[in-house]
């Protein structure tokens, strides 16, 4: 799996991450009466797993950060905008360029940046 | 609350939609973002549609999701004339869409406040009966929503 295919996989896991977390909320169903089926979230969350495990596969260090820092953060994986982090706001160092040739990670708060500029 | 969220760019008077996908695209295509962004977004709201449809019923759809690509809280709103098949609960066309997207990280708790509002207005809506579709401008659909927005 190419560094672009692992980081599109990974931003993909994290909304499945973000989307499991926001349907088990209870105050989610009570601020906003939506339903969701219990069925189809275990669905999701073997789904979930099946990706998990891809990815494992393809790069464990890098996944292995994600998971760290999701329990650390919330989220493992973050975008750039204008040369900033937005995880920890700090600005990236001139030095650090978008590549396809290695996975990014801030330097200051270390989560794996991604640009969609 | 959603005073701060509407914004008349991003209300659509007449959807050409007719099918779920097609509704989400056309809302998605409000925020004028590049085409690998918008997959993104289009790939998260149906990924929360799979889990139990947000078409609430009597013609109201709330789809909604946290995504990487936004970098603020953002609504869209849609009216279709004609109804849209969103697979609603209760099986009824979708004229009144509201599209909820926020970052991933949302500490100040706004994303569920927001989505709680959107709920209430949207019962306040269904409450008077039908649907108002026929609007001459987006500022008459800012209007007719804020007057149901009894906080």
């Amino acid at each position: 799996m190419s560094n672009k295919e692992f980081l599109k996989k990974l931003y993909f896991l994290q909304d499945l991450d973000l989307l499991i977390q926001q349907v088990e909320d209870p105050q989610y169903t009570e601020k906003t009466g939506l339903q969701v089926s219990p069925d189809k979230v275990e669905e999701l969350k073997r789904k979930r797993k099946e990706i998990a495990q891809e990815l494992r596969k393809a790069n464990p260090m890098m996944y292995q950060r994600y998971e760290m820092l999701r329990r650390k953060y919330g989220r493992g994986i973050t975008r750039v905008v204008n040369r900033m982090c937005t995880n920890c706001f700090a600005a990236l160092p001139a030095s650090i360029i978008p590549t396809d040739e290695k996975i990014i990670t801030c330097p200051n708060c270390s989560i794996i940046l991604i640009w969609l500029e | 609350m959603l005073k701060e969220l509407l914004r008349e760019d991003r209300i659509i008077l007449d959807m050409k939609a007719e099918t779920k996908e097609e509704a989400l695209k056309e809302l998605i295509d409000v925020l004028d973002l590049p085409d690998d962004k918008k997959e993104i977004l289009f790939k998260s709201l149906m990924q929360r549609e799979i889990l139990g449809s947000t078409g609430i019923g009597k013609g109201i759809a709330i789809p909604h999701s946290r995504s990487i690509v936004v970098d603020n809280i953002t609504l869209v709103v849609g009216i279709s004339k004609k109804g849209v098949d969103f697979e609603a609960l209760d099986g009824k066309p979708v004229h009144l869409f509201f599209m909820l997207i926020a970052t991933p990280n949302d500490p100040s708790m706004k994303y569920l406040s927001a989505l709680g509002s959107i709920a209430r207005v949207s019962r306040s809506i269904v409450g008077e009966g039908e649907i108002k579709t026929d609007f001459s401008s987006p500022k008459e659909v800012v209007d007719y929503i804020l007057s149901h927005d009894h906080e």
